[in-house]
């Protein structure tokens, strides 16, 4: 059964208002929403103010943010926004020019990474399980995310 | 004191930068940790730079932003217990610099780099310290 129900956000943005799969062992079921979560905004003002950074912004020779990272970003959040139970990320700047993205209800944390080539590095720790890997596949992460 | 030993029971210093970038999470005391992005290497470092309190104060650490030409107003400071660092497999090796005596890194034994894993983790062991902690503490103190 294919359970990657959402490949990239462009098919996210084509996905019905509500889709449901099985994922083999255990149950995944992902809402999407008709309309990106209200928090997108916030989180797309987040960005523009990345922008701005200049270099060794943490004093410590951090980079500033890449701007493809920053787009590659974008398309992350608009996608991450239209699945129910997605909360806003913590959404910061990463000392090599990428954009972090963090979640941490206090049980369960994921730390993501987005590059220059859309490539998106994860490490999720949570109730005994706990993964780190990189991957282009925006399904991934939101089954994890929906965990929370 | 032989400086170049780093003792488990010291406490090393980070600067975290102001908002929006401080990326910090807060605890269930209320108080606040640094999140894993500011504890993150970049490309080609080999080790995380720290000071340790035995020899910086956190006022001295956030005093340094000026010979940058940068303002101190916003900026924060994390702690860290060696002791933590060394029990995720790190090292912390003192590497003094001509602005900053108590300067130190948090280095990987091996493999070459501080994985995300170990920066996750090592987050969650940092601490914010107070505007209150950066004012009053002075090099050689102990803090919780």
């Amino acid at each position: 059964m294919n359970n990657n129900i959402i490949e990239t956000p462009e098919q996210l943005t084509r996905t019905s208002t509500y889709s449901a799969t099985a994922s083999g062992t255990g149950e995944v079921l992902i809402a999407v929403r008709s309309q990106p979560a209200a928090w997108l905004r916030d989180a797309i003002n987040r960005l523009d103010e990345m922008t701005q950074l200049k270099p060794n912004w943490d004093s410590y020779g951090a980079a500033p943010v890449d701007g493809v990272a920053i787009q590659f970003a974008y398309q992350l959040l608009r996608c991450l926004s239209r699945v129910h139970g997605i909360e806003r990320p913590s959404i910061t700047a990463t000392p090599n020019g990428q954009v972090g993205l963090s979640w941490d209800d206090g049980t369960r944390s994921m730390d993501l990474d987005i590059n220059s080539r859309g490539r998106i590095a994860y490490y999720y720790e949570g109730r005994g399980d706990e993964r780190e890997s990189e991957t282009s596949n925006v399904s991934e992460v939101v089954e994890l995310l929906t965990r929370f | 004191m032989n400086v170049t030993e780093v003792g488990s029971d010291e406490i090393i210093l980070r600067r975290i930068p102001p908002p929006p970038e401080n990326a910090i999470q807060i605890l269930p005391d209320g108080g606040y940790r640094a999140t894993s992005f500011r504890l993150r290497l970049r490309d080609g470092e080999l080790g995380l730079s720290c000071s340790r309190l035995a020899l910086t104060s956190p006022r001295a650490l956030l005093d340094q932003l000026r010979l940058q030409g940068t303002s101190v107003d916003g900026w924060m400071v994390c702690r860290l217990l060696v002791a933590d660092v060394r029990s995720l497999g790190l090292e912390v090796q003192h590497i003094p610099l001509t602005n900053d005596h108590g300067h130190c890194e948090i280095r990987p034994i091996s493999p070459s780099t501080l994985d995300k894993n170990l920066t996750s983790k090592l987050a969650k062991k940092t601490r914010i310290l107070t505007p209150e902690e950066i004012e009053s503490v002075q090099a050689g103190d102990t803090i919780p």
